[in-house]
């Protein structure tokens, strides 16, 4: 088989047997200029009032999937999917679909939220404009719904604080006012970008935990892409592990963590012993980051694997059950 | 996001290639032989030949009094251009000046300058062309002035700051220790640095020179008729648009319009070359 | 906000200053002997020596400069030789026409210029994009008064759409009460449509010319800001939080590219003040650009001064306004200032 035609082509992944709320499969972006797409038939589930970390190093393309999920991918990629299948709606390849439920149905809060608000509305406005846009309010009843969004996320005296510009708020405010934003249109699913990167810890785990309490009272399924391994651990019920635009493995928070099958999780899981250590920090794993722009090997991460084979480089591994639960793409997985 | 080549305007063809080096080059020629080759005498009137049409005779027709439109299109090529270049030399080297003084001396010279500046700076430019014109009445001079003293700010404020940031850096400190005087350091050691920089913004500068002097000449202030000037050959031109006799404004206006083409093309061309970083 | 009013006032105080000592200077560089030209044509040795007692140009700089501002308190901006007038009652009459050629110019050049901008920025390199950077570089490379007469030559002598490029109204018609001095408005306000039409006729080459070289630079400045806008993590949001496309694009995008658009109007108001004396020459326009020239034509140079005053008094309220509306969109600017 030649090298090339197993890239492009890999075999189909199978199909769980559940209704996931979401469901996607076989994900692939391309991005022009490149021969290799960026992200390589990816595939994961999240059922209702579950939480899915997606963990992975920087570049691994972690945001464009969350992107496309919502829609807003830049207009430069092409993507290519078998499935995106969001409550049984196909999302895949109709950008109306995906319009009517984003915002609604689907809510995304970002990383760095200061620079994700408009500096020049206040804070009440933007999520005005949010309420405003999916339930008809008069004027004293959306200032009231306001007010009520911004307490709902814990935001101490609410009335003032709707009045604030972003600069004029902590950066942990500004998180809570996104969370609010993206809570607006009571959505299912939250896929939630690196929420908490830059904020320190106490801020962080009060976010997250406000996170948490919101979707496990609405039976919210979260999409949680984070660098940080303590956090996936303490906050995900899975876990999903991205190398360089492949799916990796997928399966339990415990178990991946505690028996990671994948050589690459496995690295990764030792690298960063420490609970608040992040991917980022890759020290502990020999090797480059593959370069995405020229040619790769058909299993990715085969340039820095001690246990690589002829077989790796020239056949993609598929995602396929490994005991004791989960999934992992590997010819040679551990345990 | 977006690749840095979205961010630019697209680029109209013909801006800022060798073509405009040739054109540059045609226009001196034509600035310096123009009046010795020209088929007729710019200034001679042949009533016999009264507002002809563009003919192989007449290139660009005759005007009222019979003088050849293109003759003298092309001999107001000289006195155009240097009007212009006088312009921009004037005020690069007063501004120039008064930038290295203000940057280097501070205090109170730097406070009188940046004031004045500011001033300058504070009116609509061409109002106060049109103000330093009027007051100086009819001379050639007055246009050189009138549209240098407007440029001051562009050369005064880019010395200035350029001498004010290198004044404390430690080849400056270390030439001044070793007793070298202020005027030498300024001149040999500072402006070189900032050379290129004017250099593009004086090429710059020139296409933009040449429409404010046309504008002043076009309302009547500094140069008097008949001297063939574009400005004025639009403006008397334009008296003759009512009868259909185009020619007469049109050829003195597309040659001030290739004329600004060539030197603005020239300046970005000269930037790309001497500061690619901003090319 | 009214201390951000207050500062920039207190601000433009130097700059006033600084402006009337250019136009002193001015005055005093007139050829010839100032007193000569005030008393007039008709003086005598004895009415000269009157004049320049008068006007304080017998004392030292310093005294003139005083006697000059004195006057200018008092409105007196001299009288003009070739109408007999006081210079200041003849701008009176004259500069409601420049304004309103000039305010509807800077109204097309700001809307013209945000329309191809900010189109230019949802498609770059597409059609709106490629007209705008044509409008631009015709603007950059086209002396005004070419461009002027070039429309009259092509609107009104061939295809004869515009009417005759001879001021704000053909003797034909009845120009409206003057109200505000803004015909098309007065006209509006009496209910004579018809001639609200005409008017609207008789100004369209001349703002269109002025509006030209105004449009280029603001859509150059727009779509940058626009591209930047649009690509930034807020819009990001706003797509992501479901909002309408034009609610994305007008107040997430625009709202946040607006301030540089501002500032560039500010220099294109600066530039069309300027280049307004050129467009009321060729267009026969009665407003105080064409008057002035017409005077400094006949030696008459009392206008001049009073001309760079109120040119320079304008440009300084439009910033100042500019200032005001950058505050109020931007409320970190508040902070700052
Ligand atoms: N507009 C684009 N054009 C070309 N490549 C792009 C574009 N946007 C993203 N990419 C590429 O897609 C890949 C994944 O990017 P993505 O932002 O999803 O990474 P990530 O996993 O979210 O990283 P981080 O942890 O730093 O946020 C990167 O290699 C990046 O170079
Ligand atoms: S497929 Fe081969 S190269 Fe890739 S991780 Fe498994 S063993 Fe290593
Ligand atoms: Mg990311």
């Amino acid at each position: 088989m030649n090298a090339l035609t197993a890239i492009i082509e890999p075999p189909p992944s199978p199909l769980p047997d559940s209704a996931p709320l979401l469901a996607v499969r076989g994900l692939s972006i391309f991005f022009g200029g490149r021969i290799v797409p960026t992200v390589q038939d990816v595939s994961f589930d999240i059922a209702r009032g579950e939480t899915l970390a997606l963990v992975g190093e920087s570049g691994s393309g972690k945001s464009i999937i969350a992107h496309t999920i919502a829609g807003i991918l830049a207009s430069a990629a092409t993507v290519s999917a078998t499935t995106i299948s969001f409550n049984g709606i196909e999302l895949a390849g109709k950008p109306a679909a995906v319009e009517a439920l984003r915002g609604r149905r689907i809510g995304m809060v970002f990383q760095n939220a200061r620079a994700a608000l408009s500096p020049t509305l206040s804070v009440g406005a933007q999520i005005g404009d949010v309420i405003a846009r999916h339930r008809r309010l008069r004027r004293t009843a959306l200032r009231a719904a306001i007010v009520q969004a911004l307490a709902s996320v814990k935001i101490p005296d609410p009335e003032r604080r709707a009045k604030a510009y972003p600069h004029e708020l902590s950066g942990g405010m500004c998180q809570r006012v996104m969370l609010a934003l993206a809570m607006a249109g009571e959505p299912d699913l939250l896929i939630a970008d690196e929420p908490t990167t830059g904020l320190d810890n106490t801020t962080q785990a009060a976010i997250l935990d406000l996170l948490a309490a919101e979707a496990g009272r609405r039976r919210m399924a979260t999409l949680f892409i984070t660098h940080d391994l303590g956090l996936a651990r303490d906050y995900a019920d899975r876990v999903a592990v991205l190398h360089a635009g492949q799916l990796v493995e997928e399966g339990r928070a415990a178990t991946v963590f505690d028996a990671p099958r994948h050589p690459y999780s496995a690295k990764l899981v030792r690298a960063v012993p420490a609970k608040a250590a992040t991917v980022a920090d890759l020290g502990g794993i020999p090797g480059k980051f593959p370069d995405l722009s020229g040619p790769v090997p058909a299993c990715r991460f085969a340039d820095r694997c001690d246990r690589a084979v002829d077989r790796c480089r020239v056949e993609v591994p598929r995602l396929e059950p490994v005991p004791p639960d989960g999934m992992a793409a590997c010819w040679r997985p551990l345990g | 996001m977006g690749a840095p080549a979205r961010r630019r305007w697209p680029r109209l063809r013909i801006r800022g290639g060798a073509w405009s080096v040739w054109l540059v080059g045609l226009f001196v020629f034509l600035a310096v032989f123009g009046p010795t080759i020209v088929p007729y005498d710019p200034v001679a009137t042949n009533t016999r030949v009264r507002l002809e049409a563009p003919s192989w005779a007449h290139l660009f027709g005759t005007d009222d009094v019979g003088r050849d439109v293109f003759s003298r299109v092309i001999a107001a090529t000289r006195l155009d251009l240097m009007i212009a270049l006088g312009a921009v030399l004037l005020s690069l080297g007063i501004g120039t000046a008064l930038g290295a003084a203000a940057g280097w001396a501070g205090g109170w010279t730097d406070r009188i300058v940046s004031r004045t500046i500011d001033t300058i700076m504070g009116f609509p430019l061409f109002v106060l062309a049109v103000g330093i014109a009027a007051g100086m009445g009819n001379s050639v001079w007055s246009v050189v002035i009138a549209t240098s003293v407007v440029n001051l700010p562009l050369y005064a404020r880019t010395t200035r700051s350029e001498v004010n940031r290198r004044r404390t850096s430690g080849y400056v400190q270390a030439a001044r220790l070793s007793g070298i005087g202020s005027f030498t350091i300024v001149a040999r050691h500072i402006l070189p640095n900032v050379t290129p920089i004017l250099a593009v913004q004086a090429s710059l500068n020139i296409g933009w020179a040449i429409l404010n002097a046309a504008g002043l000449s076009f309302l009547g202030l500094g140069i008097r008729p008949p001297t063939p000037e574009w400005g004025i050959l639009v403006s008397d031109g334009a008296e003759f648009l009512f009868s259909g006799e185009w020619w007469m404004f049109v050829f003195p206006g597309a040659m001030l319009v290739l004329a600004v083409l060539a030197f603005g093309g020239f300046g970005d061309w000269l930037r790309d070359r001497l500061d690619p970083k901003r090319a | 906000m009214t201390r951000v009013i207050g500062f920039r006032l207190l601000a433009a105080i130097p700059n006033l200053v600084g402006i009337i000592v250019i136009a002193f200077i001015v005055t005093r560089i007139l050829p010839g002997d100032a007193a000569a030209y005030y008393a007039g044509p008709t003086a005598t040795a004895a009415t000269i020596e009157e004049t320049r007692q008068r006007l304080g140009l017998d004392g030292t700089v310093v005294e003139q400069f005083l006697a000059y501002v004195g006057q200018l308190v008092r409105g007196d901006l001299g009288d003009s030789l070739s109408s007999g007038q006081p210079v200041i009652e003849d701008f009176a009459r004259r500069l409601p026409a420049s304004l309103e050629l000039t305010l509807y110019a800077l109204i097309i050049a700001i809307a013209g210029g945000i329309l191809l901008g900010v189109g230019a920025a949802l498609r770059p390199r597409g059609v709106v994009d490629r007209i705008a950077s044509v409008v631009s570089a015709v603007g950059q490379a086209v002396p005004t008064f070419f461009l002027g007469l070039i429309l009259i030559f092509v609107f009104y002598y061939i295809l004869n759409w515009a009417p005759e490029p001879l001021g704000r109204l053909s003797f034909m018609y009845r120009p409206p009460q003057p109200i505000s001095g803004f015909w098309t408005i007065d006209a509006l306000l009496q209910g004579r449509f018809d001639l609200f039409g005409e008017l609207v006729r008789q100004l369209a080459l001349p703002v269109i010319t002025l509006a030209w070289f105004g449009i280029g630079p603001i859509a150059r400045v727009t779509r940058s800001a626009m591209l930047d806008a649009l690509s930034s993590d807020f819009v990001r949001t706003a797509r992501a939080a479901g909002l309408r496309r034009r609610t994305i694009l007008w107040r997430y995008g625009f709202r946040n590219a607006v301030i540089p658009v501002l500032h560039t109007t500010g220099m294109v108001f600066s530039f069309m003040l300027g280049a307004n004396v050129l467009v009321e020459d060729v267009f026969g326009w009665p407003g105080i650009g064409a008057y002035t020239v017409d005077a400094v034509l006949v030696a008459d140079y009392a206008p001049v001064q009073a001309y760079i005053l109120v040119m320079a008094a304008l440009y300084i309220v439009v910033n100042l306004a500019i200032d005001v509306v950058t505050a109020l969109v931007d409320p970190r600017v508040r902070y700052d200032s």
